[in-house]
């Protein structure tokens, strides 16, 4: 299958979206932020049709209005203090609401929207390629520099807070990785699948792992095999890859909490 | 003269229209044991907050190590234990020494460095046995060692402890006590506020006693004057037995 150009490009966008994916997700899951993938994802669902509309890539579009959103919702939690999870609803509603009132004004995405939806091999282009590559790039390198920072905040925010950590811009930086994540992923597993790949292969690995590092390794492994495994069985099967990566990851899920029960 | 660690001026607090604080002024010192006594809603964690500068006021000054608490770049210098019911993470998937290492770091030690002091905190503390342990899997005293010892590795000037003590064993609580005098008698001062009040009448070397419109600091350990100002601020009097 590796004859194929789309079969390469995927494999190269599978492969950065396992690694990124459940590096982010660790730390969403660790400051049970799951829904926020959702969220973020469902409102680049709009990007991709306003993008159609003006006729530029869709992954430009999604970019820039989850940026947006993920202003948006700094916003509302400021509003809504002690209501956090408030601001991902109305964020994913909005998202989808937007989109379904955009695809009104262009009849031609109607076609194409499912693959955003669910995820397609075929549809990436080497244009999506170069931006993921350089998407993944910004965040790895924040995360080089901020590593322990966000460790220390995830861990306990007031007290990484009180000893000169900028938490409160560390916070929103990390949403705003969140929402490029989105971006990066939503070829390949679709934008309804997103945060799965960011929880599920996290779930698995915090079963077993005993520090932090082992967790976030564990989870790219699993979320390597899924994804591979996902992106080859679409090939040969003509399946949805998002979906057929997401069920792998759940099956390992649900032997990993098996297993472990019978220990 | 001994040096100006925290300088609280004219400090005022609320809460929207309440009125938390008001019109608070004191400084902590090197190797103050600094106690804070208080019924709830008083008032006690908003001042520690504050002085962490978690939270900030429009209305005084709070200054640490000679520079305003909220632009201070000598934070690194203190460390903060809070109530770990509220603020800790405990499902967190970390090993005790990972997070003590992970913390140093987070403030500039390199790896080298780290290393080295969280080794020296673990030994320090006496939880080599659980270095290497899962924080979640530990036992609520095993916890509160291993966040002494976090507490303690980066070699902090001073501690900030909110209710510290709150929900362990009466031998752990013997021993977090026991730590902090020792750590307070090293030079490092301590600003803690407890319900344990004769814990706190015990080791510490001043007191302040923070009720509705009322803020009152004992320069000494004169018992008979802080059960006056207990009596004021819990409404009932209150006989001190010192540990």
């Amino acid at each position: 299958m590796l004859e194929y150009a789309f079969m390469q490009r995927a494999l190269i966008g599978g492969l950065l979206v396992s690694i990124i994916a459940p590096f982010m997700g660790t730390f969403i899951v660790v400051r049970r932020m799951s829904l926020i993938g959702d969220s973020l994802s469902h409102v680049a669902l709009s990007g991709i049709v306003l993008a159609a509309l003006f006729g530029i890539e869709p992954i430009y579009g999604a970019v820039v209005i989850t940026v947006i959103a993920a202003y948006f919702i700094f916003f509302l939690r400021e509003n809504y203090a002690s209501y956090e999870e408030i601001s991902l609803a109305i964020i994913m509603s909005s998202g989808i609401a937007l989109a379904s009132v955009l695809m009104g004004f262009s009849k031609n995405i109607r076609g194409n929207f499912l693959s955003y939806l669910f995820g397609s091999i075929t549809g990436i282009s080497n244009q999506d390629i170069y931006i993921m590559i350089v998407l993944s790039f910004i965040i790895f390198a924040f995360w080089g520099v901020n590593y322990y920072k966000l460790f220390h905040m995830a861990f306990d925010e007031e007290s990484a807070k009180a000893m000169g950590i900028k938490t409160d811009k560390l916070g929103k930086i990390f949403i705003i990785l969140i929402a490029l994540c989105v971006v990066v992923s939503m070829r390949i597993v679709g934008v309804l699948l997103i945060s799965s790949m960011m929880v599920i292969p996290v779930a698995a690995a915090m079963q077993y792992s005993l520090s932090f590092k082992q967790t976030i390794l564990t989870s790219i492994v699993i979320a390597v095999f899924s994804v591979i495994g996902g992106i080859t069985l679409s090939f040969y099967f003509d399946l949805a890859s998002g979906g057929t990566i997401v069920l792998i990851s759940v099956v390992i899920l649900v032997a990993s909490i098996m297993l472990k029960g019978r220990r | 003269m001994k040096e100006k660690i925290l300088e609280v001026k004219n400090l005022s607090f609320s809460y929207k229209e309440q009125k938390v604080l008001s019109n608070i002024s004191f400084d902590i010192y090197k190797g103050d044991y600094f106690g804070i006594l208080g019924p709830n809603g008083s008032g006690k964690t908003t001042l520690l907050k504050l002085c962490l500068g978690l939270i900030s006021s429009k209305e005084g000054s709070i200054n640490i190590f000679g520079q305003d608490i909220q632009s201070s770049t000598k934070k690194n210098k203190i460390s903060y234990i809070s109530q770990k019911s509220n603020s800790f993470n405990l499902s967190f998937p970390a090993t005790v020494n990972e997070l003590i290492y992970s913390s140093l770091r987070s403030i500039g030690y390199d790896s080298k460095s780290s290393k080295k002091m969280a080794s020296d905190a673990i030994d320090t503390v006496g939880i080599g046995n659980i270095a290497n342990k899962r924080i979640g899997n530990l036992s609520g005293g095993q916890q509160q060692k291993a966040f002494i010892a976090k507490a303690i590795s980066s070699k902090p000037e001073m501690i900030f402890l909110d209710e510290p003590t709150v929900g362990i064993d009466y031998g752990s609580e013997g021993f977090f006590y026991e730590a902090m005098h020792k750590l307070n008698l090293s030079g490092v001062s301590i600003c803690m506020i407890s319900h344990d009040i004769s814990a706190i009448t015990s080791y510490a070397n001043r007191v302040a006693c923070i009720g509705e419109n009322t803020f009152h600091i004992h320069e000494n350990q004169d018992i008979m004057d802080i059960e006056t100002s207990l009596k004021k601020i819990y409404g009932k009097k209150m006989r001190l037995v010192t540990h």
